[in-house]
């Protein structure tokens, strides 16, 4: 499960992710975001996954807020 | 006394903090007038007085007293009874004094200990001027005394200032920090207030000297303004709190009063805290007194008991004696009949207590389920009926009375269910019985040793009753299939109630249901008979009741402290010294070889079983992992044991450990053969036959995950926001041959729904409105921002939507308020045949399906339901079709979780649990 967190680490809203075996007991990934405020477009939040993998790369879409407003932003497994 | 000593510090008053000093002088006070009243003597009231005028010295205004309040309130009680008796103006100043002064950091230095967070400033209600607390913290005891204190301050000063905080913490306590048999104090640790509707059931504190503070402070809000809802509170404590706080043969004491048990607490011959049974004995001779209270020509009756008494009223005493056929099992012939010497014109108030009309508590904490209703009340003055005018709770009957005249007064014992608030988390899907004031439990001795493992079938009592569900008007009072019976405890024959039950049973791994009878006997006799197991809200649903385990248990030796239960019940230790739980071990044997052993009743599979060890080296005790442990089977019953070979036991701390056998082997007994290490001895927390509890996820299996799915490369915006718009929540999918992204945009008034389309997932072209606002009026008439449920949710798959009935579906969060996420906001379903298409897709008519008013909503969604992901689950793993995580925010701190609901159609969604799935932190 994708899902974003917030006011739990320090700065702005982030994306993560839990795993679970039965859809019940889920185990939280405890290390680093997938996606993180970190430039000037998601400096307030970076959250909301879509991940998704289509021909090797994973895409990570998310809503960005930040010098651009609110809008959809993209990160991908590959430059 | 010793430590007493220690803890009062090096000199006098220098820990007012943590000594009792103060607390003392307030029971000295109580103890003298008592003793005076009783013995007419005045040697202990010397003794007192001397304490008293020191402590008038010492603690004042000027400049070389203190300016300090007791650390655990008592005096705030004791003084304004002294101020009655005595009238001496140095009562009154320290009276103020102590209630004026806490909380007032500009006047002192506040009680509470840095950084701790059980011993802060609310523990001693120091955090705040009294007049400005608006609700109960900190230590049970200490509070309730201090709002008595006020109470009383109020009564004699006449200082109205205090009384919005006496109101709004009366609210507080009566409408949500009150359990149902009057206790209050839900946690052990600072024996201390919860938050709003934290009432646990098996945790819980309720100390019995609490659910007095609170019946002491109850008396005296009566004895501010004469309402009867205060009565019916005091009445609740003393017929059920109370009075299971001592044994019925007077020689044993429960400290701690939880509502459920599971056989591990019985009521204490002594207690080295020994407050209660002190409390419990200065409240028993006043008795009396709380039962009839007078005002200028108006006479109070108040609470039902047998009793001869003269009231003073204005125009002169007046005698009564009052009569009844046993209540509180008999709710008829209670009588009062009146002596006022010569004939004489005045007021007598009865008391119709709420639960003979419908009314559980004065507030809507809980309720009667089956409601009591004013026609089965019946009064009448010497035979004559009375007309039932209520106010504030009491039928007034002015006339001139003389000597003979005869109240009647008569009430329905009729068993009620009664439900709690749905906020009280606890209490969700279960329902206590009561009967007349008394409240019902069910304990073990009385159903075959077990009752956590049993659920009444609610489908089957509300069907069938026609009750609960708020649909039905025919609500009929009395409810078939709550029986009354009598149960023997202690030699006394006490009223009981049957009704009909499922028990619930687990073999190695399967779970069995079978009908079965619940025996309920009144609250307060409980733990007569042994400890065992008890239950005070009945589950109604069979996910709330904890399956027993039919086999046997057995081992070479146990402790006598400990207990053989402690391997079978589905305990959930925190850690290897079970701190809070019951433990099995074999001490005092250390270095041997010892075994448990699980006796079924007939031969089953077994595999794979969890075993909790107990190491108590952190509590200091004599127990750590043992050396080996080997496990053996007999197949059948009286067949040799044979070792498993190849079986691996994992002997590990902190933990379950798994026991894991090489293949399935079929047994009617397991013993597991336990090898002790030299001079220490060993123990367990829990032994299951079956396998594992669902296991975390390991870190390298998360690790491997994290470089699978990890992005670290940001691209930058794909969709920019326009001035005056925002874009959120964008979710991706392949349909046909292209890219499609919905997306949800805000234009200043609410959310819309829109769809983009993308070649290369990278650049991307916005298509337009799929998913307008509702109409104007309409529950959606702001905000529909939609997300598509069932996206094929395999890795590196084909990204497509799946179809339910030939449908592309969507949820949509909607709502009537304008503004960006404006509370409170529900959840709406709409479909369409053609995700690409640039059209409106089509609401159903259903909507809302899930809404944060909801009853079944959990506390974590009552302020709002956000965005939803749905997927398909053909397993039906969580109990339905489809299932939707969704992430909502609780009304107390708005802080966000995910919970979990699940459907078969779509359209009706049940919520799974009564916790949140995942929590922020």
């Amino acid at each position: 499960m994708f899902y974003f967190g917030y006011q739990w680490r320090p700065g702005g809203a982030f994306d993560t992710f839990a795993c679970s075996y039965d859809l019940k007991h889920w185990t939280k990934w405890d290390g680093e975001p997938l996606i993180k405020p970190s430039a000037d477009f998601d400096r307030t939040h970076a959250h909301k996954p879509w991940v998704l993998k289509h021909d090797g790369v994973v895409y990570h879409y998310y809503c960005a807020v930040g010098s651009k407003g609110r809008g959809i932003a993209l990160a991908t497994s590959v430059p | 006394m010793g430590r007493e000593r220690r803890r009062a510090g090096p000199t006098r008053w220098s820990n007012l903090q943590d000594s009792h000093e103060l607390y003392c002088m307030g029971q000295l006070v109580e103890a003298a007038l008592a003793h005076k009243q009783l013995t007419g003597k005045d040697d202990l009231m010397d003794v007192m007085w001397r304490n008293v005028d020191l402590v008038s010295r010492t603690f004042g205004n000027g400049r070389s007293q203190l300016k300090r309040v007791p650390g655990h309130e008592s005096p705030e009680i004791a003084l304004p009874k002294l101020w009655r008796f005595a009238r001496e103006p140095a009562t009154m100043e320290l009276i103020r004094n102590f209630i004026d002064w806490r909380g007032r950091a500009d006047l002192r230095p506040l009680y509470g200990t840095p950084g701790s967070t059980v011993f802060d400033a609310a523990y001693y209600q120091d955090h705040k001027p009294v007049r400005e607390q608006r609700e109960a913290v900190g230590h049970a005891v200490r509070a309730c005394y201090l709002y008595t204190g006020m109470a009383e301050m109020l009564a004699l000063t006449g200082d109205q200032t205090l009384r919005p905080a006496l109101d709004a913490i009366w609210e507080n306590v009566v409408g949500r920090k009150m359990y149902v048999t009057g206790g209050v104090g839900a946690h052990h640790a600072g024996e201390k207030f919860g938050a709003d509707f934290e009432l646990p059931n098996e945790k819980g504190y309720l100390e019995t000297c609490a659910t007095l503070a609170n019946a002491l402070w109850q008396f005296r809000m009566f004895r501010l303004d004469g309402d009867a809802k205060y009565i019916d509170v005091f009445e609740r404590i003393l017929h059920n709190n109370f009075a299971a706080g001592v044994s019925i043969g007077g020689d044993a004491f429960f400290y701690v009063n939880p509502l459920a048990s599971r056989g591990n607490v019985t009521r204490w011959r002594w207690h080295g805290c020994p407050c209660c049974p002190a409390n419990v004995v200065r409240i028993i001779p006043q008795l009396g007194t709380y039962a009839y209270a007078t005002a200028g020509d108006t006479l109070y009756w108040n609470l039902f008991m047998a009793s001869d008494a003269t009231l003073r009223l204005k125009g002169g005493d007046v005698k009564v004696r009052q009569t009844n056929n046993g209540y509180p099992w008999r709710g008829d012939g209670l009588a009062l009949e009146i002596d006022p010497g010569a004939p004489r014109a005045f007021a007598v108030k009865v008391r119709i207590p709420g639960w003979a009309r419908g009314a559980c508590v004065p507030t809507k904490l809980y309720e009667q389920v089956n409601p009591a209703s004013l026609d089965e009340v019946s009064l009448a003055v010497n035979g004559r009926p009375v007309a039932l005018a209520l106010d504030k709770g009491y039928v007034t009957i002015s006339r001139t009375w003389t000597r003979g005249d005869r109240i009647e007064l008569s009430l329905k014992m009729t068993p009620r269910f009664v439900r709690a608030d749905a906020r009280v988390a606890e209490d969700v899907g279960r329902l206590a019985v009561e009967r007349g004031p008394v409240v019902y439990c069910a304990e073990g001795v009385d159903n075959g040793g077990h009752v956590l493992n049993k659920y009444i079938p609610a489908s089957r009592i509300m069907e069938s009753r026609h009750l609960g569900g708020g649909r039905s008007k025919l609500r009929p009072s009395r409810v078939e299939c709550l029986v009354e019976t009598t149960v023997t405890i202690c030699g006394l024959s006490l009223p009981a109630i049957r009704l009909p039950a499922t028990a619930r049973t687990r073999g190695v791994r399967a779970v069995a249901e079978a009908p079965a009878t619940l025996t309920l006997v009144p609250y307060f006799a409980w733990s007569h008979r042994g400890a065992g197991e008890m239950q005070t809200w009945l589950p109604t649903s069979a996910d709330r009741a904890e399956p027993a385990f039919i086999g046997r248990a057995s081992a070479s030796h146990c402790w006598q402290y400990d207990t053989l239960n402690a391997l079978t019940a589905s305990q959930t230790p925190s850690d290897s010294a079970g701190r809070k739980c019951r433990h099995f071990s074999f001490w005092p044997n250390k270095g041997t070889t010892e075994w448990v052993q699980y006796d079924l009743p007939a031969p089953e599979e077994i595999r794979d079983m969890t075993v909790y060890w107990l190491d108590d080296e952190a509590t200091k005790g004599g127990c750590r992992l043992p050396r080996k442990v080997t496990v053996k089977v007999r197949p059948a019953k009286d067949a040799p044991w044979q070792t498993v070979e190849g079986a691996t036991v994992e002997i590990a701390k902190d933990r379950p450990c798994a026991i894991r056998l090489p293949k399935a082997v079929t047994a009617q007994a397991v013993r597991l053969e336990i090898v002790l290490r030299p001079d220490v001895s060993a123990g367990l927390l829990g032994w299951s036959l079956a396998g594992a509890p669902p296991a975390a996820v390991p870190p390298e299996k998360m690790r491997e995950i994290y470089e699978t799915v990890k992005t670290p490369y940001k691209r930058g915006m794909v969709l920019t926001p326009e001035k005056g718009e925002m874009l959120d929540n964008p979710s991706v999918f392949r349909h046909k041959d292209a890219w499609y992204m919905i997306f949800i945009r805000f234009d200043g008034k609410g959310y819309e729904t829109h769809l983009a389309k993308s070649d290369d997932l990278v650049r991307w072209q916005r298509l337009g409105c799929i998913f307008k606002r509702g109409e104007k009026g309409a529950w959606d008439a702001s905000q529909a921002d939609g997300w598509p449920s069932l996206a094929d949710t395999r890795w590196d798959g084909p990204n497509t939507l799946n179809t339910f009935n030939g449908r592309y579906w969507m949820m949509y969060l909607g709502g009537a308020k304008d503004g960006y996420e404006t509370d409170p906001l529900s959840t709406g379903v709409a479909w369409t045949d053609d995700p690409s298409a640039v059209k409106q897709w089509t609401r159903c008519a259903d909507n809302p399906v899930l809404q944060s008013s909801d009853p079944a909503a959990r506390a974590f969604e009552r302020a709002t339901i956000y965005k939803h992901f749905t997927v398909e689950d053909p397993s039906r793993a969580c109990g339905g079709r489809f299932v939707n995580f969704y992430n909502a925010a609780d009304k107390v701190s708005h802080r966000e979780a995910i919970g979990m609901a699940v459907s078969d159609d779509m359209l009706h969604w049940r919520r799974v649990g009564s916790a949140a799935s995942a929590t922020s932190g």
